[in-house]
């Protein structure tokens, strides 16, 4: 590891103790304020007695499909619309406009209309993960170097050549940084859509813990959410590394 | 010839077996499709307090007076109306205000069977604020879960019935974790329900007083409300639900120990055994009053409603009169 990388952890671990240290010492209510330490008990107590897993899968599941359907329509709308100026000067607006209206606001509405179950989370995690992908995807369309299309142009090459032979791959550097992106908004997105319908997943368990106040319970899916979160980011990394080498 | 009847023959013997289970199996078909479907919309996720709807699986009252039952959750009773009113549902869980509200917006609904005939609502505050009574709470800092909450529907009950309204306090949306402010001096009182407050003590709130909103007005909690046209058209099922209903709060009433040992299983909050057996405790003590002992478990107690609905026109959460006796029906409750 390196120096910055163990910096990172100590920076980390000095904050978990002040944290333990300022919560026992104060002796804050645990409603208020669980030290760390309570905080990993329930952790470990979720995951022996078989509470957790379930609602991890049932978020994973969500945030795999909402992050795949999002990405690729967002990759392919960004395709899109780099390639017809007419319809981008058309569409965006509206792209906007859905972007920005709050997606918590619009969820009970969804159930409504797509009925209970995965459908409407997956729905709101892609709607959250398509604007990076397509705004990304969009902006490398545009940023092509002049000279090697006009090379292409000299080759007589096709519209669909010239996308994915020069376009797409010299754009995989904001392609991928849209992925990393969209990857972490994704769980975002899972979560804020089980805190409306759902009666599985992470998101219905933070609900289910603060109604119960059982504020450490809070506080661990909030850990297991920040860990899968971070995992996946890093996952993007690794990938995004292999694709640009 | 005679290898040709051997053949025959086997195929014959596999056949029979085969029938066998394709009958079975059109029998069974035609047995589960003999249920009645019914989707309750809930007003929360699948938690302790409604155990006796989330044990289907292991105890089937349902079932056994042929209703097949589904539960779809919600975050509050209007969303619990709204999923009625969309058709992703045939019975709702819903609070007196959402019912109102709605059937003040023109609605077409109808109050089956008053699930909690006891007000399960209450202002809680630390001792030291020393609000003993209603009139106390003029010019405090009150939290409440959320502006379209049944807390704050009850602590304006409890306002107007001491001539307050929400302009004399200051409301504090404080959300699920409202003890946590109070606890904090964030707020002087907090509007909760029962099980909140319970859950508040056993997390350490310490010395409180408390004011019940049924000694003031003792409104319903909960009741199921249908569709006008689901009451119409479908009295038959519906009396049959009524019944599978009252069939399994009679159990969770008998056994709370049994009941709170499913929730670990089947509510998504049901962690903590102990917690659980003390909520269902207090939502069985909920589903009675004077009223069911009298006419059995759902019975309306229509004079304290019609003074809900007063209540709830005189600080402007409906705009018109309702008149309970035109949309709360007794005839489907089960027999007492």
């Amino acid at each position: 590891m390196q120096r910055s990388g163990w910096l990172s952890l100590v920076l980390g671990l000095l904050i978990l103790v002040a944290w333990e240290l300022a919560a026992t010492g104060l002796k804050l209510s645990t409603l208020v304020l669980p030290p760390p330490s309570l905080v990993m008990a329930a952790l470990r107590q979720g995951f022996a007695s078989g509470y957790l897993g379930p609602h991890v899968l049932q978020t994973l599941l969500e945030v795999v499909l909402g992050f795949g359907l999002g990405s690729l329509l967002g990759f392919l709308g960004g395709v899109a619309l780099g390639e017809w100026p007419g319809a981008r000067r058309v569409l965006m607006p509206y792209l906007v406009v859905s972007q920005v209206v709050p997606k918590l606001a619009l969820a009970p509405l969804l159930i409504v209309w797509l009925g209970f179950g995965a459908t409407p989370t997956v729905v709101i995690t892609a709607l959250i993960c398509f604007f990076p992908l397509l705004e990304n995807t969009l902006t490398a369309m545009q940023h092509v170097d002049p000279q090697r299309l006009e090379l292409f142009r000299m080759l007589r090459a096709s519209r669909w050549q010239t996308i994915w032979r020069l376009k797409v791959p010299d754009g995989k550097p904001a392609i991928l940084a849209g992925l990393r992106v969209a990857v972490v908004l994704a769980w975002v997105g899972a979560v804020v859509g089980e805190f409306i319908g759902a009666s599985r997943g992470l998101g219905a368990l933070i609900i289910a813990a603060q109604g119960s106040m059982d504020t450490p319970l809070m506080f661990a899916v909030l850990v297991v959410i920040t860990v899968l979160g971070w995992a996946s980011y890093q996952a993007m990394v690794v990938l995004e590394r292999s694709l640009l080498k | 010839m005679m290898k040709q009847k051997r053949r025959n023959l086997l195929q014959a013997l596999w056949l029979v077996p085969l029938m066998a289970v394709s009958f079975s199996a059109s029998v069974w078909a035609q047995s589960a499709s003999k249920l009645d479907k019914m989707v309750v919309a809930g007003w929360s996720k699948p938690i302790t307090e409604i155990t006796n709807l989330l044990v289907e699986e292991d105890k089937g009252f349902f079932k056994a007076r042929g209703i097949e039952l589904g539960y779809v959750p919600g975050a509050g009773g209007g969303d619990a109306l709204r999923n009625l009113l969309s058709g992703q549902a045939d019975v709702a869980f819903t609070d007196p205000g959402s019912f109102f509200a709605a059937l003040d917006k023109g609605e077409k609904l109808r109050a089956i069977y008053d699930i909690y005939p006891q007000n399960v609502f209450n202002v809680v505050s630390l001792k030291s604020q020393n609000i003993r009574q209603p009139a106390d709470l003029k010019g405090k800092r009150i939290g409440v879960y959320s502006l379209s909450s049944g807390t704050r529907q009850n602590l304006q009950v409890l306002l107007h019935q001491a001539g307050l309204s929400e302009s004399d306090v200051t409301l504090v949306v404080t959300g699920l974790l409202n003890f946590a402010p109070l606890m904090q001096g964030q707020v002087d009182a907090t509007a909760a329900t029962d099980t909140g407050l319970l859950i508040g003590r056993q997390r350490g709130l310490g010395d409180v007083n408390v004011m019940e909103v049924r000694n003031h007005l003792n409104l319903s909690s909960d009741f199921f409300v249908v569709r006008e046209e689901t009451y119409q058209r479908r009295k038959e099922v519906l009396k049959r639900f009524l019944q599978a209903y009252k069939d399994s709060m009679t159990w969770m009433m008998r056994s709370p120990e049994e009941a709170a040992q499913l929730a670990v299983k089947r509510a998504i909050d049901g962690q903590n055994l102990a917690m659980n057996l003390d909520i269902i405790k207090l939502r069985n003590a909920s589903s009675v009053s004077t009223t069911t002992q009298a006419k059995g478990l759902g019975a309306f107690d229509l004079v304290s409603l019609q003074k809900g609905v007063q209540a709830y026109k005189a600080f402007g959460l409906i705009q018109r009169d309702i008149a309970v006796q035109d949309v709360v029906s007794q005839d489907l409750l089960p027999a007492p």
